[in-house]
């Protein structure tokens, strides 16, 4: 296969497992909610997905598994820090070390490695397309909900009721709960569909991408997502871009070594974190963040 | 007010008994669910933590670095910065002691001071990076010290598997080269079978130290203002970038401290994983002591134990990772209580307005958001302050 073929594809694929989380993050932050436990949501949903996967043998059984997992820890961080104001960071700090804990605990306990996997559909015709075809349309199942969560996640944040209040929570709460929107509501709300979609992330990455649960599998994708979302400027766009370029440094940290081409691992391994740390100042400068970002109510 | 406040004290450790009771009953309840004997993996918990003089030592010992990096934190988080990078600090401090012990000066106490402050400036100037990003360029603390723990693991793993810098000699493994003189701190007490370092003792002093610098200092008090309120700053004339840059960086220079700590508790020599979650587990400790520098001295004992208990317990067939499910159950569990007494507070106040001005207590002030309005009837304890009280991140 062509190099660019396989660096694209690679990079797609976690791009893609990137934008899963950051478009559930980008609605969260758009409430004016900072989740860190995003990487507790990605964990329990990997861990989930395999689990289930595995007893089950079916991948579908896994990735319902994944996004309801993803969702339970979204019930705790929400109504804990939003229903019952415990600090919303404190909250996921606790809960991302209680996920990893309870996930390395299980899997040590048992042995559970392989997971059934799903294997590549591929889309006649559309993955023909030359240069980016095989990277869009020959992926794994799981792989396709994106086409079908992007507009939507777009659609329901500009284009609905329910996401003007949300905004509006994340701007301003005050205004927003004299005018009737029942801030706390919308918020968790909010961490909710965060954690639908960042578990399903976990699910994609372990049934979809790896084929295995491991110990601290997420090893940081889901601060990485939350940096996708800073870094996009709180947009649809900025994010599937942000989330592009992540997946790009990602993909060819893992594709160039398998195309013979030598470059530092280490270096290659922390190179999305130190591209997140080199673009912050610019992001930093913007001034397109929700007003009432992390900010209790 | 001094009977509420005991009354206070007394309801609070009810209910941090009873959540912390429900955190163990659910840990071994998971033990349980995955086969493994709960009743055999609690007696070893006990075993390796409290049960000899032996195992209380190596508690203690495990309590150090933990200690070590709280103290850290709570200083950070007096200024209002979220330091999270204490497990990547912990790694670079051990790296540099490893590199000072190595290269410069091994053995004799100029050697174990030397290894030590080694660290400690490691630590520092790792945290530098967070607090030079912040100061010039406004970049979030909380984003780029999660951030840099990654980086951290990735340049001591490059570190170590190359031969011209760390790198142990023999084979090709990432590890460092072990420390010359590895027991790095002399012995305080000695008895049959244990031994404990001046680590534990020096690190209690110092988590002492924190505390009257915060509460009597001039450092202290600027700290504090500039947690509370960064734009009182400076009406105060407080440098707020030089106070925030000595701040974070003396986080990371007690990070790095314990990761020195570290050093002569794991000999062998720095891998990537050396820090073994001592910094996620020493922030948890400040967490869990809300931000107080003499509480994190208990709680960082508690964890010790369940540090030195865990050993134990995979002697008893159950994965040694139970002890992090444990430790975060235990978080949870200590901050549970904290809502039911804020609530509790807040129905007294409530309940004390009512009874000042009754022909003010209609019923809409029951309501939680018309509740600041109400605290402000109550001339005594307006609820800003109170609440200002219980640190940052109450």
């Amino acid at each position: 296969m062509h190099s660019a073929t396989v660096l694209i594809g690679s990079g797609v694929t976690l791009a893609v497992l990137l934008l899963f989380a950051a478009l559930g993050e980008l609605v969260a932050e758009h409430a004016g909610t900072l989740n860190i436990s995003v990487e507790a949501m990605m964990l329990s949903g990997a861990y989930a997905a395999g689990a289930a996967a595995h007893s089950a043998s079916s991948p579908v059984a896994g990735v319902a598994a994944g996004t309801a997992a993803g969702a339970a820890v979204a019930f705790i961080q929400a109504n804990l820090s939003h229903r019952a104001k415990l600090d919303q960071f404190v909250v996921g700090l606790v809960l991302v070390i209680l996920v990893q804990g309870v996930t390395s605990f299980l899997i040590g306990a048992t042995n559970l490695t392989v997971v059934p996997g799903a294997g590549n559909l591929r889309i006649p015709g559309l993955a023909s397309i030359p240069l980016i075809g095989n990277a869009l349309f020959n992926q794994p199942w799981s792989f396709y909900a994106i086409y079908l969560v992007l507009p939507l996640i777009a659609w329901v944040l500009y284009r609905t009721r329910w996401g003007l209040e949300v905004r509006a929570s994340g701007e301003n709460p005050g205004a927003a709960r004299v005018s009737g929107v029942d801030v706390g509501r919308r918020r968790r709300g909010a961490i909710y569909v965060c954690g639908l979609l960042s578990g399903y992330a976990g699910a994609y990455l372990a049934i979809g991408i790896v084929g295995a649960v491991s110990i601290q599998m997420t090893a940081g994708q889901g601060y990485i997502a939350i940096a996708a979302v800073l870094l996009g400027g709180w947009s649809v766009r900025g994010t599937v871009l942000a989330c592009a370029i992540f997946g790009a440094v990602e993909g060819a940290a893992v594709g160039l070594p398998s195309l013979g081409v030598t470059v530092n691992s280490q270096l290659l391994t922390a190179a999305p974190y130190l591209v997140v740390l080199a673009l912050a100042p610019l992001i930093a400068r913007r001034r397109s963040q929700p007003a009432a970002l992390g900010l209790p109510m | 007010m001094v009977s509420q406040r005991i009354s206070r004290v007394v309801l609070s450790a009810v209910l941090l008994a009873c959540t912390v009771t429900v955190a163990f009953l659910l840990s071994m309840a998971l033990i349980a669910l995955t086969g493994g004997s709960a009743f055999g993996a609690a007696s070893a918990m006990l075993q390796g933590g409290v049960e000899s003089t032996a195992s209380l030592m190596t508690s203690l010992q495990r309590a150090t670095p933990l200690l070590l990096v709280a103290i850290g934190t709570v200083i950070a988080g007096r200024a209002g910065l979220i330091n999270v990078g204490q497990e990547g600090q912990v790694l670079i401090g051990a790296t540099t002691g490893t590199a000072f012990g190595v290269y410069v000066i091994g053995s004799g106490w100029t050697g174990q001071a030397g290894t030590l402050l080694a660290a400690a400036i490691g630590g520092a100037a790792w945290a530098g990076i967070a607090a030079v990003l912040r100061t010039w360029a406004r970049v979030n603390e909380t984003v780029s010290t999660l951030l840099l723990n990654y980086v951290a693991v990735q340049l001591v793993s490059f570190l170590v598997s190359e031969r011209y810098l760390l790198q142990a000699p023999p084979g090709s493994q990432a590890i460092s080269q072990p420390l010359p003189a590895p027991d790095s701190l002399p012995n305080v007490l000695t008895g049959p079978g244990y031994a404990l370092t001046s680590g534990f003792i020096i690190a209690v002093l110092l988590a002492v130290a924190s505390a009257v610098l915060l509460k009597r200092s001039h450092f202290g008090f600027d700290l504090r203002v500039l947690g509370f309120n960064p734009q009182s700053a400076d009406t105060f004339g407080i440098r707020r970038n030089r106070v925030l840059i000595t701040s974070l960086m003396a986080s990371g220079a007690t990070a790095g401290l314990a990761g020195g700590a570290l050093l002569s508790i794991n000999p062998g020599g720095v891998t990537p994983t050396f820090s073994a979650n001592y910094g996620w587990d020493g922030l948890l400790v400040a967490l869990v002591a809300n931000y107080q520098p003499l509480t994190i001295i208990p709680v960082a004992l508690g964890f010790g134990i369940i540090r030195a208990g865990s050993d134990f317990v995979v002697a008893s067939g159950v994965n040694a990772t139970i002890a992090y499910v444990f430790e975060g159950l235990i978080a949870l569990a200590v901050l549970l209580p904290t809502l039911v007494l804020r609530r509790q507070v807040w129905a007294l106040r409530l309940a004390q307005a009512a009874v000042r001005r009754p022909e003010k207590a209609e019923p809409e002030q029951a309501a939680p958001g018309t509740a600041a309005g109400t605290g402000a009837a109550v001339p005594a304890t307006p609820p800003e302050i109170e609440a200002s009280r219980d640190g940052p991140h109450a």
